[in-house]
């Protein structure tokens, strides 16, 4: 049994459109893969693809993760095989105080209840490495909160549940560099050899800090081009019109 | 039994006597209460027991009330001459007894009932809490007479002891005065039988720069019918009405806050939030009446309902009745399902899907807090009755 995430010929369909036109793309533990490309090239589709968002249907194709194919499985059964998904858009729950859902997960996690004044000690190590105001833990699910504050939220909720891999999409979109840099941080103090990641992103910038092993530019629902880290000044020169060119 | 041999028995009353006599009298003249109609929800008004005169309506409910300061907080059958007569002044003098059959029964029915008054100027730094138990139908009378100046919260449970297929009836009337400056928060947490009707009127009446804070949760009865009424009669004058409904299986709500604005400067803000399951019905319909005598008057309200069972039916209906152009007023309502977004959302963190809908419902209640933000323990009371239903901590 392989413990890396494999995507193998996927297509996927969101409202009768065919969005994943047969991409192939594998992370394993212990790798930072980039996905990058332009605006609607398919690359939230794959990662809502992988995480079980209702209303992508596969139609051809495969992703398995440790050895399991994760087709009909539910986001939460998913969530529990170790994949973490940071969102482009975080959901607002009003009315979820921060500090009773992240203890939750944590809880969940661990499968042990874990006392208040030792949780509030535990997060708010996390917090202060990740540079978010512990007042935070007081307030509503992303609620008020700013698009930074949103990715760090995202961040922290990583880091209680030390996935074994992580897919951020476009965590780095909207970021001031502090919050670029504290969001890179978290993401670098989960790295090791267990933790698979895939960092999905426009630009080039978040991966100065986060050097990807690998990257994938993905157009119009298919990889067009794989490669190392040089792929990104690549792209940074040429633009993606290039990467698109045969 | 409510017949007229019952009512001639010897009774120490004779003023209260009388006027149960009076109300038996008007009972079977009097309609039921009114069940208004929905855009497109109905109300079932067949679990209103009809037959009232042939059901026993004998009653043993306790309350208990739990009361750690100066204010007076004692059953009417407990009061002194001073306070029997101010209950004499002021039981009924905002509810009217002759409005339909089921307030005339209460006030055939209940003997006794509870009064609070806070002596003027007194700040009750506690809240007054009373759990009120039935056992069998019930009628209860709360008199809560603030003076001016004074300041206080009263914290009441509703439960019923009563278990299997016994259909019942629950009446209750609940009156405020708040005098000049008082302010009075009233929380009241309903769980009854899902086999009984319950009806509950309650009305203030608040002087100048007095304010009056309702907040009620209901999650039993088969039929809920509840008016709340706050008129705001003195210049600068303030209400707020929160309420949150978690109604399950074929439970029927029917609710309306009124706010009736006769003076300078008054303001009211009223926020219900509702979850609707099963195949439940509720209707809510907010009301804020100004007068011409009210310029400078600010009214606000909104209503929102989550419907999570497949069958649940919601209408909310929000109205304004202004007769003053120097007012600001708005009002809002949605009905709507869980967003597949929130879900996939906690999902992905690890929730299976139930687990995942019951966080969004209960943190949809929960959002109601954010209209008591001004007052951290009026907020800290509400979600302590919302938990405390839900049994999380």
């Amino acid at each position: 049994m392989t413990d890396k995430l494999i995507i193998k010929n996927l297509h996927v369909k969101a409202e009768d459109k065919e969005l994943l036109k047969g991409v192939n793309l594998e992370v394993a533990q212990g790798e930072i893969v980039a996905l990058m490309g332009p605006n609607g090239s398919g690359k939230t589709t794959l990662a809502n693809a992988v995480m079980g968002r209702p209303g992508y249907t596969i139609t051809k194709g495969s992703i398995t993760y440790r050895g399991k194919d994760l087709e009909g499985l539910p986001p939460d059964e998913r969530a529990r095989l170790g994949l973490f998904l940071s969102f482009q858009h975080p959901a607002e729950i009003p009315g979820l105080r921060v500090d009773d859902f992240l203890r939750e997960l944590r809880e969940r996690k661990k499968g042990k209840k874990q006392g208040i004044a030792a949780f509030r000690s535990y997060v708010k190590s996390l917090m202060d490495k990740l540079d978010i105001d512990q007042g935070f833990l007081e307030r509503y699910l992303n609620q008020g909160f700013s698009g930074g504050e949103k990715k760090r939220m995202e961040i922290l909720q990583m880091a209680l549940l030390e996935p074994s891999m992580a897919i951020l999409d476009e965590t780095d979109s909207g970021l001031d560099i502090d919050a670029l840099k504290a969001v890179a941080a978290g993401v670098e103090a989960l790295r090791s050899p267990t933790v698979g990641t895939l960092i999905i992103t426009h630009y080039k910038r978040i991966l100065d800090y986060l050097k990807p092993d690998k990257v994938a530019v993905l157009i119009d629902g298919r990889i067009v081009r794989e490669g190392g880290p040089e792929l990104v000044d690549k792209l940074e020169a040429e633009g993606y019109a290039w990467a698109g060119k045969q | 039994m409510i017949n007229k041999d019952h009512a001639k028995l010897p009774d120490k009353r004779p003023e209260q006597a009388r006027r149960r006599l009076e109300a038996i009298g008007k009972i079977h003249n009097l309609p039921l209460p009114l069940l208004k109609e929905g855009l497109s929800t109905a109300i079932d008004s067949d679990r209103i027991p009809k037959e009232l005169h042939n059901k026993s309506y004998h009653q043993t409910t306790t309350h208990l009330i739990t009361n750690e300061s100066e204010a007076t907080a004692k059953p009417f059958d407990e009061a002194n001459e001073q306070e029997r007569a101010l209950i004499k002044r002021h039981r009924y003098s905002l509810i009217d007894p002759h409005k339909d059959r089921l307030i005339a029964l209460q006030q055939a029915a209940s003997d006794n009932g509870i009064l609070i008054t806070i002596p003027p100027r007194t700040k009750l730094e506690k809240p007054i809490n009373i759990l009120s138990e039935y056992d069998t139908n019930g009628f209860t009378h709360i008199l809560i007479i603030a003076r001016n100046g004074s300041e206080a919260t009263i914290t009441r449970n509703i439960k019923e002891r009563r278990g299997g297929d016994e259909t019942g009836l629950i009446c209750e009337a609940v009156e405020i005065i708040a005098e000049e400056h008082a302010r009075i928060t009233y929380n009241e947490a309903q769980d009854v039988s899902r086999r009984t009707a319950w009806y509950s009127q309650k009305k203030a009446r608040a002087g100048p720069r007095a304010e009056v804070r309702w907040y009620s949760h209901v999650t039993g009865g088969s039929l809920t019918k509840q008016d709340t009424t706050t008129l705001l009669e003195g210049k600068d004058a303030k209400s707020a009405s929160l309420a949150t409904m978690l109604l399950a299986g074929e439970q029927h709500e029917n609710s309306t806050t009124n706010a009736h604005h006769a003076a300078a400067n008054t303001t009211t803000r009223m926020h219900a939030k509702a979850i609707i399951g099963g195949s439940a019905r509720m209707l809510h319909r907010g009301l804020i009446d100004i007068s011409e005598e009210s310029p400078g008057a600010e009214g606000y309200q909104q209503g929102d309902a989550l419907l999570t069972g497949t069958e649940a039916e919601a209408d909310i209906i929000p109205q304004l009745e202004i007769k003053n152009a120097d007012v600001a007023c708005s009002h809002g309502a949605t009905v709507g399902n869980i967003e597949e977004e929130d879900l996939f959302y906690l999902q992905s963190r690890g929730l299976d899907e139930e687990r995942a809908r019951d966080v969004i419902a209960e943190a949809f209640l929960i959002s109601i807090t954010a209209h008591a933000e001004e007052d951290e323990q009026w907020k800290e009371e509400i979600l302590s009755i919302i938990k405390a239903q839900r049994g999380t901590t």
